[in-house]
């Protein structure tokens, strides 16, 4: 019900499945570069699900990594201590996520918070969570985290398996995130983006959009963090710390390309790429990430996609 | 003892988020790389001393570094921000500044790894009622105090300071007075930076300044202005005192860990009780 | 004095002004009249510096004013009055005044200024320590006017000043106008209010969707039928 068709859409979503798709085949099954790829599927849809929360309705959530490790955490402590099978307690976990989430858009929503305050509040929960699982040291073993190998989820054991289960979440993603915003209520995410106060005018509920953006997108963070979780081999703070999701997640989004289809993908593409040549620099690799940062953000300051469409004159989706 | 040590050290974040508010609220740019900036007044410094310059002067000389700096960020990275307006300009300022807080925290981390400014000063301690205080906190106090008070006269009292005022309160009315915005957002952020040059200083003197610490004084100058009042500079004073109080009880009893969360909530908290700060007004 | 040749501006890709061209001569008080969205804050937006044509010039006493920013345009006499107002509401109403003289740096002339502007506007003088934020909206209309005389600029743009005053209110802001321009000021007002503006200028301009419609002395055009049909009908 959108301005144009679909098609662009729907190529791009092809073009980007076949290539991911055949990838493994690219590096010969190589161990390394397919933890590297499969690590990368999930960040990109780490990346779509802020995509929606903060592209699409502006909530800068600034604790992706904390409602991922909500999900992993409750998940593997309740499969560990419970005995419940993990697609029982993966479901739940998620839930969890959605509803910390859902909860924090809410709260943002009614007392009127603007974006950077929301990264505040958010913020603090990243701190305030991660003291959570060092306290419960009981549960959690603390920095020494919780090894989930032997858990139940054998299909991780395979590096192959592994890599196509996260790709297919990612196409999931990919195409959930499509129809979503030809709905109503990607309609509805337009418009209160341009312009809050008009679309309530207009007689569209910004509270309810805004949850339920929250609420989608922290569902994604869920999943994706759980099932990382159970592939990763092991969970500990480390794994969705503010330095390793927030921030990358923050970055792949922004030069990616705010509320376009690809951005996520191309971001979290482009950042994996720089991710591992900066790595031997080692104690300068930050540096480069600085630098890079700035230039980047100077050259392509709404995104690579945004910078693309302009170039080659295409709506590229 | 806890109390004084807490004055003391909130009327360095005092100064430290006094800098960091007159930035966001003249300029829209959240500078997440101030705490940089302290740091390279006091890594200037330090090693000005290591190459056998006394100390007073290195710590004047640092405190030039810092502001030099700023100058040259503020006329060369921050330029495209102001072509931005709003939330815009203040993310992509974020953006941008974070990238170079990284930058700077790289590189010191990196050629620098082990300096350190630790300022020693000849009597160690001064004893009133008392109560041991050391003298270094001493000087350090009035260092910052004399700053902060010359700044406020500074604000209130000259055209200039009235200006920078004014334009917190209302961008385009202060266009219309003939208000040069760039000149003024210029001499801004080189005061700010010099102000955090200064505290990078004080720090040395107080307890040492490392290279690691400046995400985490960015941090702090931002709890401090949250909670004092994103656009409101008694606020801003008075609640870096204020935390810094909180900062010498709740490191003492609690621990440095569990401090850095309460600075957080503190300020997570005033946004949602009462975003317009302490004594701040909302805009 | 101001002379605007067929200036074209955009708000992004939207345009406003499609070619317009106003003269003002020293002494005069002229009229941009036209209903909303025609396009007359646009106008005084461009000739203040807040706003950048993309086509056409903009002459102040002869010189290329254009793409002066807002500041210069302030320090080379000519001030703009936003309807907005944009005062300083945690200011007192004596601060504004004073910061409206920013470009003046003489101390007894900002003094003598502000004495003259407290005599035209003397509910100002009562409530000078009060702060302009809690103050109402005649009351602030008359601090923006006031502050924009501060610094003595030989021409005066004026944005729809009577927006959200009441008629009572509206009759004596013009009132203290008619003084100025009985003092020889020269003024550029837009306003929606016909009659009040039109019985105040010199000469008017009709603007509307972006061009000038009509244009000529302020008496004359008080008898154009299409005038009077607008006014009638709305004022």
């Amino acid at each position: 019900m959108i301005r144009g068709t679909s098609w662009p859409n729907y190529i791009a979503l092809l073009i980007v499945g076949t290539v991911l798709a055949l990838f493994p085949f690219s590096i010969w099954g190589s161990a390394y570069y397919l933890r590297l790829a499969t690590i990368m599927l999930a960040y990109m849809s780490y990346v779509m699900a802020f995509n929606i929360i903060f592209g699409h309705t502006g909530q800068l959530f600034l604790c992706t990594g904390a409602l991922a490790a909500s999900s992993a955490y409750l998940s593997v402590v309740m499969t560990r201590e419970l005995g419940v099978p993990p697609w029982v307690t993966i479901p739940l976990g998620v839930l969890c996520a959605g509803v910390i989430g859902a909860l924090f858009s809410y709260v943002s929503v009614r007392r009127g918070l603007g974006v950077i305050f929301v990264g505040m509040v958010t913020l603090v929960f990243t701190f305030v969570f991660y003291n959570l699982i060092l306290g419960l040291r009981g549960l959690t073993h603390g920095e020494d985290g919780l090894v989930t190998r032997s858990l139940g989820l054998g299909i991780f054991e395979n590096r192959w398996s592994s890599y196509y289960i996260f790709l297919v979440i990612l196409l999931l993603s990919l195409l959930f995130y499509h129809f979503l915003m030809r709905s109503r209520i990607g309609l509805a995410f337009r418009a209160l983006r341009d312009d809050e106060l008009t679309a309530e005018l207009a007689g569209i509920d910004v509270t309810r959009y805004k949850v339920l953006a929250a609420f989608i997108g922290s569902v994604l963070l869920g999943i994706v963090g759980s099932l990382y979780g159970y592939y990763n081999g092991f969970i500990n703070p480390d794994v969705f710390s503010f330095v390793r999701v927030d921030v990358v997640v923050l970055v792949m989004l922004l030069f990616g390309g705010m509320a376009t289809l690809l951005g996520p993908i191309l971001g979290g593409a482009v950042f994996t790429a720089v991710h591992e040549v900066v790595r031997p620099l080692g104690a300068l690799s930050l540096l480069v990430y600085g630098v890079l940062l700035v230039v980047l953000f100077l050259t392509f300051r709404e995104g690579l996609v945004m910078a693309l469409r302009k170039v080659a004159k295409l709506h590229i989706p | 003892m806890l109390l004084i040590d807490g004055v003391i050290y909130g009327l360095q974040l005092s100064l430290l988020a006094l800098g960091f508010t007159l930035i966001f609220g003249l300029g829209g740019v959240l500078n997440l790389a101030h705490g940089q900036l302290a740091v390279i007044g006091g890594i200037s410094a330090a090693v000005l001393i290591g190459q056998g310059v006394t100390p007073p002067l290195a710590s004047l000389l640092g405190i030039l570094v810092a502001g030099v700096f700023g100058l040259l960020v503020e006329r060369s990275l921050l330029l495209p921000t102001y072509r931005y307006k709003g939330e815009a300009r203040v993310l992509f300022g974020l953006l941008l500044t974070l990238g170079l807080a990284l930058v700077i925290d790289g590189y010191v981390k990196y050629r620098f790894p082990f300096e350190a400014l630790a300022l020693r000063v000849p009597i160690p301690a001064i004893t009133v009622f008392s109560i041991t205080i050391r003298t270094s906190g001493i000087i350090a106090a009035l260092v910052a105090s004399l700053a902060l008070l010359s700044l406020l006269l500074f604000l209130r009292g000259t055209t200039l300071g009235k200006a920078i005022r004014c334009i917190i309160q209302n961008e385009v009315g202060a266009e219309l007075c003939g208000i040069d915005l760039t000149k003024i957002r210029i001499i801004i952020f080189v005061l700010g930076a010099l102000m955090a040059g200064l505290v990078g200083i004080t720090f040395g003197l107080f307890a040492s300044l490392r290279p690691h610490m400046g995400f985490e004084l960015t941090i702090f100058a931002f709890v401090v202005t949250i909670v004092g009042g994103v656009r409101s500079i008694n606020g801003t004073i008075a609640a870096g005192i204020l935390l810094g109080v909180v900062h010498a009880f709740s490191s003492f009893y609690i621990g440095a860990y569990l401090t850095f969360i309460i600075f957080l909530a503190t300020a997570a908290l005033t946004i949602v009780v009462r975003p317009s700060g302490l004594l701040g007004y909302w805009t | 004095m101001i002379r605007v040749e067929g200036i074209e501006v955009s708000y992004g890709e939207i345009p406003v002004l499609k070619g317009v061209s106003i003269e003002v001569n020293e002494g005069e008080v002229v009229a941009v009249i036209g209903s909303n969205g025609a396009g007359k804050s646009t106008l005084l937006k461009s000739i203040a510096g807040l706003l950048k044509p993309k086509k056409g010039r903009i002459f102040y006493q002869g010189i290329q004013v254009g793409k002066l920013p807002a500041h210069k345009v302030v320090r080379s006499g000519m001030v703009y009055i936003p309807a907005e107002r944009e005062l300083f509401p945690q200011m007192t109403v004596q601060e504004n005044l004073e910061l409206g003289a920013y470009t003046s740096g003489i101390a007894k002339a900002k003094r003598e200024t502000l004495k003259f502007v407290f005599a035209l506007f003397p509910r100002l003088a009562e409530r000078k320590r009060q702060l302009a934020g809690t103050m109402s909206g005649g009351e602030q209309q008359m601090l923006a006017i006031g502050r924009g005389l501060m610094s003595r600029p030989k021409v005066l743009l004026l944005d729809e000043p009577s927006t959200g005053l009441a008629p009572i209110l509206v009759a004596e802001m013009y009132r203290q106008l008619h003084r100025l321009k009985e003092e020889g000021s020269t003024i550029l007002l837009a306003e929606q209010q016909i009659p009040a503006a039109l019985s105040l200028a010199h000469r008017a301009y009709v603007l509307e969707n972006g061009l000038i419609r009509l244009q000529g002395r302020a008496n004359d055009l008080l008898e154009e039928p299409e005038v009077k049909r607008a006014y009638l009908g709305v004022a």
